[in-house]
């Protein structure tokens, strides 16, 4: 029997010198965001520049950003992403501390008589060895939970890595669509400035008022103040998206592709997203293994709860009256008063909560997927919509203008209106496609990657509501 | 009953066959007045661009037919106007008699919507007058009346609507009726000019009626310059050129090379006594204006309103004025908009044709035997020439040597 127990003690202790090293969680980690269509990432564990990973950031960084470079350097290098990493070490190093027995209490003593009446008596002392032993018991348990938090926060890690990606996407887009709306409204300020030249021209020659001028350069400054929010907003935007990628200083001058792409031709299928959303969320699957987590310290409390604590021990004394003896001790907690009621009352109720959360967000991730999904659709009709008819009916219209103008049938100045209501159409156009963009990379986001990488999805195929 | 002297004076009754055509309909006739008897000879008029309204005989009464439907109209080669007229036309057919005629004069509505026909300047029963509800019921589509009047009188009078004629004579709706005098006069060419003003704005082909005063073309026989007929005449003819204006300005026609005398309005002739020399005869709205010339200078003769802007077409009376405006030092127009260049800075004579909306003619244009001519609207030329033998446009007149003006060089 007590050579059975060493077995199994030596075995748990043995079992529990697993590695602090929290690489493999990350491999894992990394593992489940490339299958979500995610990118590759790195953890330079030793913290601080990793030589290869600033390298490679600056090349990025040197190029004309594509938002997929964005998020690249993002995931690289955001340190808010870094400190979630560590989130890994400390859950490894929990399952870890899960698999180390308690050590063992040597206890000394020394006794010095002083009111001797003989001779040989001389100093005594004592020593003695106790060790708990519930920790034994306990171990495969708290094993078990620690080993499914940490599979929580590896979910939880791969999450936020998909979720900064759909920042930095949305951040990306922002930028482009406000820089392409600062160049329209650098077109209108232009045409603005057509009109008010020639304004001025017809007042040197006498042929319009000083009313008629004002009236032209009121219209001109209005135009002009319109470029003037337009460029905070770019530079606004521009640092948003250098907060995401983490950049800064000289990094900080990237250069973005100067054009929001097009509308791709066909919308990938948005059947079935719902249910792809629900078994690829990993949030969701987080809260999952935190509930199960609660649920097996629930069942720890409630498979030990008589053992409170529990010690052997054996110890060796010699008397200061020159005889020794041995001895050994046990010694256990008596559940008279505490029983663990309180503890597995309050685990109870934190289970109760964690099933009710993750029931919370699957709906909410259902609602979610059906909200981004309606916005990208209707972006995708706007942006046809500007695209067809919009954009090419103001067009027309400066056709026409054009063709009066030449018939000197209409003025410059009506002429130039037409042409700003045409640019005003592009700006339009841009913001839908800011709108789609943004959407798509949200309904990415809603559904862990369904979009771009449904039949990759490698969920763990739960029925949710 | 058609007689000899019928055919020879009347180039109306060169179409007396196809007008027979009609001739089943008229069963309601008004009583004949015993000593009805067709008038004559007489000179018939040319309405340039136009034609005249055949006619046929029927017991002494000439009988006339007139259908108000909608018309196009070609104002130019380029323009073709959605108007209302009659019998195909606008103006419509010049009515032509003879004083002490005896004429019936059908009235077939193929309008939309109802209308009228009243004799403008014409002295007759006062319940033949046409005006609609005053004088006699609207004419309902669909419906034909029948007018049945002697002239007691010669001149040059007009018929238009009078129902809703706001709306119908500015889609075109008007036409002369000329009533010769008994005896023959000695007039060897004698013109009707109908003067009228629309709007058409440019790229559409409907006049709008709902427009008062900033018209966009002015019509002489509802033709614009360059597609108005030039007048032609021998040199010694005696001509006669006939004015009607049922438009909402007055017009003041202005013949180069000629004084001329005004002989008449649509209240009669002008006593000799009250005849003037002059180049110009305005004529008001709603009246008729004749003046006679002999035409005894060769040439090639403009002719035209002399309000400026009636001798242009489809022009744009709101642009900004760029008379004088410094052309851009650096052309920012054309950076906004290439290919757009500043227009009107030294006038607008001269310009490239760079294209205009359809179904719309350039402001103004014309090529003469010398360069542009520059004109729209109410233009055209009176053509005197010696030794012609039909009156047919006689082409550009050549100018005798040293009769030209040089460029004067060095």
């Amino acid at each position: 029997m007590s050579r059975r127990f060493i077995a199994v003690a030596a075995a748990t202790a043995f079992l529990g010198c697993a590695s602090t090293s929290p690489s493999q969680p990350f491999q894992d980690t990394a593992a489940m965001v490339e299958a979500r269509g995610g990118h590759k990432i790195v953890w330079n564990q030793a913290g601080g520049d990793d030589a290869t990973v600033t390298r490679s950031v600056r090349d990025l960084l040197a190029r004309e950003l594509t938002v997929d470079a964005a998020v690249q350097v993002a995931l690289l290098h955001n340190q808010d992403l870094v400190a979630t990493y560590e989130d890994l070490g400390i859950a490894q190093a929990d399952l870890v501390q899960a698999g180390l027995l308690q050590n063992p209490t040597f206890t000394g003593g020394v006794s010095l008589p002083y009111a001797s009446r003989g001779n040989d008596v001389v100093p005594g002392f004592n020593l003695s060895v106790t060790q708990d032993f519930v920790s034994i018991f306990t171990m495969a348990a708290r094993k078990r939970i620690a080993r499914t938090e940490l599979e929580a926060v590896k979910r939880r890690v791969a999450d936020a890595v998909l979720r900064a990606a759909f920042d930095v996407s949305a951040a990306f887009y922002a930028l482009q669509a406000a820089e392409q709306t600062a160049e329209m409204r650098r077109m209108i300020l232009e045409a603005g400035d057509a009109a008010l030249d020639l304004a001025h021209r017809q007042h040197d020659a006498g042929n319009i008022n000083d009313l008629d001028v004002a009236n032209q350069e009121s219209l001109f400054e209005q135009v002009r103040t319109d470029l003037v929010r337009s460029d905070a907003e770019v530079a606004s935007a521009r640092e948003s998206l250098a907060r995401l990628m983490g950049v800064w200083g000289g990094d900080a001058a990237f250069r973005i592709a100067p054009k929001l792409p097009d509308l791709p031709e066909a919308e990938q299928s948005l059947e079935h997203l719902e249910s792809l959303a629900i078994a690829r969320r990993l949030d969701l699957a987080a809260a999952h293994e935190e509930a199960q987590a609660t649920s097996h310290a629930l069942a720890m409390a409630q498979n030990f709860w008589f053992f409170g604590g529990g010690s052997v021990g054996g110890s060796f004394e010699r008397s200061p009256e020159q005889y020794s003896a041995v001895g050994a001790s046990a010694g256990v907690d008596l559940p008279i008063f505490d029983q663990k009621q309180a503890v597995i009352a309050r685990l109870q109720a934190q289970k109760r909560a964690r099933l009710a959360r993750e029931q919370a967000l699957a709906v909410a991730i259902r609602s979610e997927v059906r909200d981004v999904r309606t916005r990208l659709v209707t972006a995708r009709a706007v942006v046809v919509r500007y695209q067809s008819i919009v954009v090419p009916l103001r067009r027309r219209v400066v056709a026409l203008s054009q063709q009066q103008y030449n018939a000197m049938l209409l003025g410059a100045y009506q002429l130039l209106f037409a042409k700003q209501n045409e640019v005003s159409a592009y700006r339009e156009l841009i913001e839908a496609l800011r709108d789609y963009w943004t959407a798509r990379a949200a309904l990415e986001r809603a559904t862990a990657g369904a979009l771009s990488n449904a039949s990759n999805a490698q969920g763990p195929g739960k029925t949710r509501p | 009953m058609i007689t000899r002297r019928n055919i020879l004076s009347s180039g109306a009754a060169l179409f007396a066959a196809g007008a027979g055509l009609l001739r089943g309909r008229d069963a309601q006739a008004l009583p004949v007045p015993a000593q009805a008897v067709p008038r004559g000879p007489y000179r018939p008029v040319v309405t340039p661009n136009g034609s005249t309204l055949p006619w046929t005989l029927k017991d002494g009464v000439k009988e006339f037919r007139l259908i108000a439907e909608p018309v196009k109209r070609e104002f130019a080669a380029g323009m073709i106007v959605d108007a209302w007229g009659y019998n195909g036309q606008t103006p419509g057919p010049t009515i032509e008699v003879v004083e002490g005629d005896r004429v019936r004069l059908f009235v077939t509505n193929r309008l939309p919507e109802r209308t009228s026909v009243h004799w403008h300047g014409v002295r007759l029963p006062n319940g033949m007058d046409g005006v609609a509800g005053l004088n006699q019921p609207h004419i309902a589509p669909g419906e034909t009346y029948v007018y049945e009047f002697t002239l007691k009188q010669h001149g040059t009078m007009m018929y238009h609507p009078h129902s809703d004629e706001m709306v119908q004579m500015a889609l075109g709706m008007m036409g002369f009726f000329i009533v010769h005098p008994r005896a023959a006069e000695r007039v060897d060419r004698d013109f009707c000019i109908m003067l009228h003003e629309w709007f058409v704005a440019p790229g559409t082909s409907r006049p709008n009626p709902a427009v008062m005063t900033d018209f966009n073309m002015f019509t002489f026989n509802s033709r614009v310059w360059p597609g108005t007929d030039a007048l032609v005449a021998k040199k010694g003819d005696r001509v006669r050129i006939r004015f009607g204006n049922l438009s909402m300005d007055s017009h003041p026609i202005h013949l180069h090379g000629y004084s001329f005398e005004q002989t008449g309005t649509d209240g009669g002739p002008t006593p000799s006594s009250a005849r003037f020399p002059e180049t110009t005869v305005n004529v008001p709205v709603g009246a008729t204006r004749d003046v006679e010339f002999v035409a005894d200078a060769p040439g090639d003769w403009a002719f035209h309103c002399h309000k400026s802007h009636h001798t242009m077409n489809a022009m744009s009376h709101e642009l900004p004025n760029m008379i004088g405006v410094a052309p851009a030092s650096d052309d920012k127009l054309a950076r906004v908009l290439p290919g757009t260049m500043s227009m009107g800075n030294n006038g607008m004579g001269g310009m490239m044709d760079m294209g205009r909306p359809p179904n719309t003619l350039p402001m103004m244009s014309g090529a003469g035997p010398f360069g542009d001519i520059e004109m729209g609207g109410m233009f055209t030329v009176v053509k005197v020439r010696e030794g012609i033998t039909s009156y047919d446009d006689p082409g550009w007149y050549k100018n005798p040597e040293g009769t030209t003006p040089k460029k004067v060089t060095g």
